[in-house]
């Protein structure tokens, strides 16, 4: 539901917006995102269909268009839709500098629902009532909200303070999971949303087909003919699909991938690796990637994974080798 | 749905500034500020060890935050081996340092790491009831050097037992290189943030200027040291981005850093420190391994969080750090004048119980 608002919004977030100069803000149409014959529908969410605290009266919204974004300024926070591919985020505002008294988001913040579980449950009434399918979730967990402070005079930190929770709803397709589709809300002791970001976009059908026939090739025993195209010393994987991120640009992909987490751990240091061994006391470092591989056996690389801007700036000068100096 | 056509929007934005500028003192109207971003971002450390995804991670944190309009500008990229451990470090403290160029350069708003951290957990194989009984550092396993104080340490992925601290090294791989590969910013020659505004006190000069650091590595801060590990390289820097590990590893992931730009994108009066923090949730929940009792992924292989800190000379100005919005981190003014005291947050991917005391140590 829309709320209006008494109070103007602060100058501060006022010349933010105007900043951005015209304002044509469009958002996606809200609800179920169609799909191809036998596809997933996805679902697009909306201010009206949100819980999200924009602020506390009734005083004037804007709407503008602002960095690919359609938002909705309030005095207290900002709904925003990724004009591009459709993800909502809508946080709080209150920022300050430091010298400043007070904010906000604090108060809001304050009475929270102190039962991880029950915020579960909460969040995900919420979203089936926004319109999320209630076939496409596969589970919820809660994410956990901390704070401490102290000083150098103090020998032990003060034990942290819980500040609350978000729950995170996790999607799939059938029994497959869609990894990069992220619907997760914070809720006050009101159950008003404080914070939330949805990104739930609509799989065709072929790639659930071929999750269906990658499970088929990846079979259960571990000795397929599937697996024995992976490169060797994998782990064992999961069939899963994938699509990209919320924050990927370039046209959407969206694949069935076998999944295997790697995880590898060596020297940290030239002279450790110089060992061509471990010792008890070496430092080490630990990579831990997920890898992906579609129906052909054919490794992936998501959109998000292929970043690469090119060029290092500005130049810099690079040395040859030398003696490494002892730490 | 409302419109609002570009005459009008100008001249209600000359109106604001006109306001600001009759209502903004005259001591903010020279203050400094900062808008230069750095990102430095390592792949290849070597054959075996890669980690993919770490250029594609700075890269898209670059892009999330430098656009036409933004506030901030893109001050400088390096990858792989143009990466140098000194880049790092201060030459005040180790004249081979060169992070008065580099990463904590005058000017920097930003300054973003991704790639190695290290292993050493200063843990030993002591279970423990109570942290007063953790005091013989020489029990702990494993590489770095290990000292008091001591932690009875336990997580969803470990039993209770006595760990020590232990110094935080980000890991870089270059001939470049004059320290080995490791930044040491625990006890090494480490200090950022030192600036005109933030004075000389951490005895590094004022040559630095980084606002906001990200150290996107694997286990940034191991429980519960997260003041001690990250003291010495407070030296103005007004917040410390990092990855705190509880029992788990973190995932190299590419879209860390430009799911925390988005936040900015979205609105630039939000809490940077909210940002990072909710950047946790979201990352995939699926990709990297569970954590016991529920919970895992999100950027980490079992359990972990995204944590930041602020450190300052009052208890009211090191919690003012973690309120400062992303407009505000471009004002040097909030740069920090001590590091006496600290505020973190931090948000795990995992649940606690509301009526948990400690979440990591016995007492």
């Amino acid at each position: 539901m829309m709320k209006r608002h008494e109070h103007p919004c602060s100058i501060a977030v006022l010349v933010s917006v105007m900043c951005a100069g015209p304002a044509v803000a469009q958002s996606p149409s809200q609800g179920l995102i169609a799909t191809d014959k036998g596809g997933a529908s996805g679902y697009q969410h909306s201010l009206d269909r949100s819980r999200f605290v924009t602020g506390t009266t009734e005083a004037k919204l804007l709407h503008v268009e602002e960095y690919g974004f359609a938002k909705v300024v309030g005095p207290d926070g900002v709904f925003a839709t990724n004009l591009r591919n459709g993800l909502v985020v809508a946080v709080q505002s209150g920022g300050s500098d430091k010298g400043s008294n007070g904010n906000a988001a604090d108060a809001k913040a304050t009475g929270y629902v102190r039962d991880p579980d029950r915020h579960n449950q909460q969040v995900i009434e919420y979203f089936l009532a926004a319109g999320v399918p209630k076939d496409q979730i596969g589970g919820v967990h809660a994410t956990t909200y901390l704070s401490s402070s102290g000083s150098a005079r103090e020998t032990r930190p003060a034990p942290p303070k819980i500040d609350g929770y978000a729950s995170v709803i996790e999607r799939k397709v059938e029994k497959y999971p869609v990894v990069d589709s992220v619907a997760w809300a914070r809720m006050n002791g009101q159950r008003k949303v404080v914070s939330e970001w949805v990104y739930w976009p609509a799989i065709p059908a072929k790639a659930l087909a071929d999750a269906r026939r990658l499970e088929e090739l990846a079979g259960s025993s571990g000795d397929t003919e599937f697996l024995a195209r992976l490169p060797a010393g994998l782990p064992s994987g999961k069939v899963v699909i994938r699509h990209s991120s919320a924050t990927a640009e370039g046209p959407f992909e969206v694949f069935a991938s076998y999944d295997v987490l790697e995880r590898k751990t060596s020297p940290a240091t030239a002279e450790g690796k110089a060992l061509g061994r471990y010792t008890p006391s070496i430092t080490t470092v630990v990579s831990v990637v997920v890898r992906h591989f579609d129906v052909d056996g054919v490794e992936r690389r998501l959109p998000q994974e292929k970043r690469n801007v090119g060029a290092d700036y500005p130049p810099k000068e690079t040395q040859p080798a030398q003696p490494v100096m002892s730490r | 749905m409302k419109r609002y056509h570009k005459p009008r929007g100008f001249v209600l934005l000359l109106g604001y500034s006109i306001i600001l500028t009759v209502a903004v003192p005259a001591s903010h109207a020279s203050a400094q500020t900062s808008a230069d971003i750095i990102v430095e971002s390592v792949n290849d450390y070597g054959p075996g060890d890669q980690l993919p995804n770490s250029i594609a991670n700075g890269d898209g944190f670059m892009q999330g935050m430098v656009f036409p309009g933004s506030r901030w500008r893109s001050g400088a990229r390096y990858t792989n081996t143009a990466v140098f451990d000194r880049d790092f470090v201060d030459p005040a403290i180790n004249f081979l340092g060169t992070d008065q160029v580099f990463f904590d350069r005058a000017g920097r708003a930003v300054a973003y790491f991704t790639g190695h951290g290290i292993t050493d957990h200063g843990c030993s194989t002591v279970s423990c009831s109570t942290t007063a009984a953790c005091t013989q550092p020489n029990t702990a396993t494993g590489g770095g050097v290990f000292r008091l104080p001591g932690t009875c340490r336990f997580s969803p992925m470990d039993s209770p037992r006595c760990c020590y601290m232990v110094d935080r090294q980000a890991v870089t791989h270059s001939p470049g290189d004059r320290l080995d590969g490791l930044v040491n910013y625990t006890g090494g020659p480490i200090r950022w943030g030192e600036s005109l505004q933030s004075g000389a006190w951490a005895g590094a000069g004022t040559d630095g200027g980084a606002n906001l650091v990200v150290l996107d590595i694997s286990h940034g801060i191991l429980p519960t040291f997260w003041y001690q590990t990250l003291r010495n390289a407070s030296a103005g820097v007004q917040m410390i981005a990092t990855l705190m590990t509880a029992g788990g590893d973190t995932a190299n992931v590419s879209d860390r850093g430009p799911t925390f730009a988005t936040f900015y994108r979205v609105n630039e009066n939000t809490r940077v420190s909210e940002s990072w923090v909710q950047t946790m949730n979201s990352l995939p929940a699926s990709e990297g391994g569970s954590c016991p009792g529920g919970g895992g992924g999100h950027g980490f292989n079992g359990c972990g969080c995204n944590i930041i800190i602020g450190m300052d000379n009052t208890p009211q100005r090191a919690a003012g750090a973690l309120n400062e919005g992303w407009v505000n981190l471009a004002s040097d003014q909030n740069d920090g004048f001590g590091n006496q005291f600290y505020a973190a947050r931090w948000v795990c991917n995992y649940p606690l119980p509301s009526t948990t005391q400690s979440a990591w140590e016995l007492p």
